[in-house]
């Protein structure tokens, strides 16, 4: 069964004169564990086909649904539960919150859940931190870190809350090779061993061709 | 904790606009609570008025004759019996001359000083919570039989004696009359007139002096109330005795105007005039015509800050949202975090506004608002700190500072809690 199936997705910005068509008639389905990339030029859609599978924004048209449930008008409410427990975001700019420390950071998605003590999360935190080598950072703010660091407390958060499906919107985009290296590892170890589903959006093709399948977009439509 | 951090980022981040935040709700919050803490001076609970929740005053009698003319003043014995003793509500009832009169008090031999005297009978030391530093009250006996005894305040002790101690017993003339001192208490605040007097002496009840209309004279009352009992269900009782008063004034071609008493402590700060019923809605309106003005046009100059605050956050806003933050869990979260700030300015003029009233504020209100304190002896009328600093006036600037938030805070938290979350994130931020 797809984690990810997309069927007849239009999505259309309009302003009072214009009309934007960002995507038309997408059909996608992405299977449990698959490590997806993402690929067209800039201003293809890709970002917004990644939102509308993150439930950030909803299509003008067409079905979305993710682990075999329909996601088409979901509450906010219903939609941020199920962002909190089922996805987690990797951006390109780390998007952390620069008066949190890397602890506070990480354990953001857990702060909306119920059901966990405050122990029991700070456990799970720097256990997700110690893992992927940033046990001695835990409180640090995000601007005593560097770009690569920030990234993996980025890494850090999306799995957190123990999501299955994690995407990344050019998550190496911001950083030097060597970093962009070290994550791009790091999301690979994370799709073979956790087993979770990972969807990026990428301009790199030497990083897009070490994924499972590359998804072409042109002018909001699928091209491959 | 995590709202304390924000706040001091933002002060780090966006110093200018989160001062200008601060500044702005300590402001407001000094002009409210400077007009709520002078108001609030007339029905604040301190001692010796620890009770005035509960105090009553039945202080004046207006009387108009058939033939068009009128008087008016206080009541003589005979007419405060009649109106308001043994009222089904009243716990304790006292007779006091209505004003407080200036006499030339001296210890004899020495020169005399000009002193404000109150005659009150027993049952005034009941209602009042006076502290006796020394001796003790005159009783209803030394009162019926008119004995020239006095209780003095510690400053009136320390006037006349010098060091003030070990008064008790030691003899003063009043107006050249003699009176021994029975007692000694803490000073009284001329800005509680009702209490207030620097020398208290028994009050002549029976054959105190009638006025020029048989039923006025120099006598008021106070008195106590039950817990379980109204003002108003008192008012009905005095109404009703002021109609039985009157069939018995209409035979001497007079009538009793009834004004609505008795008066609670604030009315009776408002009772300009023996002859008028006291208004006391129109000042409350005006009080909250003035609050609304104070709050809400800081209000919304320091929405325009917080917006300005909520704009460098609004990618952070979007990463919140694409974690599973409810758009309600949004709007808290602002409110809180701009609370703290409200409250950090609510503390600072909450204290700016004490300042005033205790050491400015004398040069540009008039606190007594009194016509009938005489104030002959040039006593400085602040409020002390005791009358300012309690919990009515904590909650209060509590209350504006949760209020101020809301109205300043409220429409840009929610407005940013409705941003699309993938518009939000295409802000830039780290």
């Amino acid at each position: 069964m797809p984690i990810i199936r997309l069927e007849g997705v239009d999505k259309v910005y309009r302003t009072a004169d214009i009309e934007t068509t960002a995507l038309e008639n997408v059909n996608l389905s992405i299977d449990k564990g698959e490590f997806v990339s993402i690929m067209g030029p800039s201003g293809c859609g890709k970002s917004t086909l990644l939102n509308i599978i993150g439930l950030l924004d909803t299509p003008t048209r067409g079905i979305v649904e993710l682990t075999g449930r329909s996601m088409n008008g979901l509450s906010d409410k219903a939609l941020s539960a199920f962002r909190n427990t089922n996805i987690g975001f990797v951006f390109q700019s780390f998007h952390l919150i620069p008066s949190l420390n890397v602890i506070d950071n990480v354990a953001l998605p857990l702060g909306y859940r119920k059901g966990e003590t405050s122990g029991e999360r700070r456990k799970r935190v720097t256990e997700v931190l110690e893992r992927l080598g940033l046990g001695h950072r835990m409180r640090h703010l995000p601007s005593q870190l560097s770009g690569g660091q920030c990234q993996r407390v980025a890494i850090a958060r999306a799995i957190v809350g123990d999501p299955a499906l994690i995407l990344a919107d050019e998550p190496t985009g911001n950083l030097d090779s060597h970093m962009g290296g070290e994550v791009m590892d790091l999301l690979h170890q994370l799709n073979r061993e956790d087993g979770r589903t990972i969807v990026m959006v990428t301009h790199n093709e030497e990083q897009a061709r070490q994924t499972d399948r590359i998804i072409r977009f042109f002018d909001g439509r699928q091209v491959e | 904790m995590n709202y304390i951090r924000q706040i001091l980022y933002d002060l780090k981040q966006q110093p200018l606009v989160t001062w200008i935040s601060l500044i702005g709700t300590a402001l407001a919050i000094f002009l409210i609570m400077a007009v709520f803490m002078v108001n609030r001076v007339n029905v604040v609970e301190v001692s010796p008025e620890s009770n005035r929740s509960r105090i009553l005053y039945g202080s004046y009698m207006d009387i108009y004759f058939d033939n068009g003319s009128s008087g008016s003043g206080g009541l003589t014995y005979e007419s405060a019996h009649e109106i308001y003793s043994n009222l089904k509500g009243i716990e304790i009832l006292s007779f006091i001359e209505t004003w407080n009169t200036t006499a030339e008090i001296n210890v004899p031999g020495q020169q005399s000083i000009d002193i404000e005297v109150k005659g009150v009978d027993a049952n005034f030391w009941k209602i009042y919570d006076f502290h006796f530093s020394q001796g003790v009250p005159f009783d209803s006996i030394a009162v019926d039989a008119g004995a020239h005894y006095a209780v003095i305040t510690e400053d009136t002790a320390v006037r006349l004696f010098g060091k003030g101690e070990n008064v008790v017993g030691r003899e003063i003339q009043i107006d050249m009359v003699p009176y021994i001192i029975t007692g000694v208490v803490n000073n009284a605040n001329p800005l509680m007139p009702n209490s207030y007097a620097r020398v208290y002496r028994p009050v002549k009840l029976k054959d105190s002096d009638p006025g020029w209309i048989a039923y006025l004279g120099e006598l008021g009352t106070v008195m106590l109330r039950h817990d379980n009992v109204t003002r108003d269900d008192i008012a009905k009782e005095v109404q009703a005795r002021y109609a039985a008063f009157n069939n018995r004034l209409q035979k001497e071609g007079m009538q009793a105007m009834y004004h609505g008493t008795p008066f609670d402590t604030e009315t009776k700060s408002l009772a300009f005039g023996s002859n008028t019923t006291p208004d006391i809605q129109t000042p409350r309106r005006q009080r909250l015509i003035t609050y609304i003005l104070l709050l809400l046009l800081p209000a919304i100059n320091l929405s325009s800050m917080t917006r300005s605050r909520m704009r460098h956050r609004v990618a952070e806003i979007g990463v919140r949202r694409a974690f599973g933050c409810r758009r309600s869990r949004i709007v808290w979260q602002l409110l809180c975090e701009n609370f703290f700030i409200t409250l950090a300015g609510g503390i600072v003029g909450l204290g700016l506004s004490m300042i005033f009233i205790l050491f400015i504020s004398n040069y540009f209100v008039n606190y007594t608002g009194d016509f009938f304190i005489d104030n002959f002896d040039q006593t400085v009328t602040t409020p002390t700190f005791e009358m300012l600093f309690n919990w009515d006036s904590f909650g209060f600037a509590l209350l504006l500072c949760f209020i101020l938030n809301l109205l300043s805070a409220g429409i840009p938290a929610w407005k940013a809690a409705r941003i699309n979350p993938a518009r939000a994130l295409n802000s830039r931020g780290k």
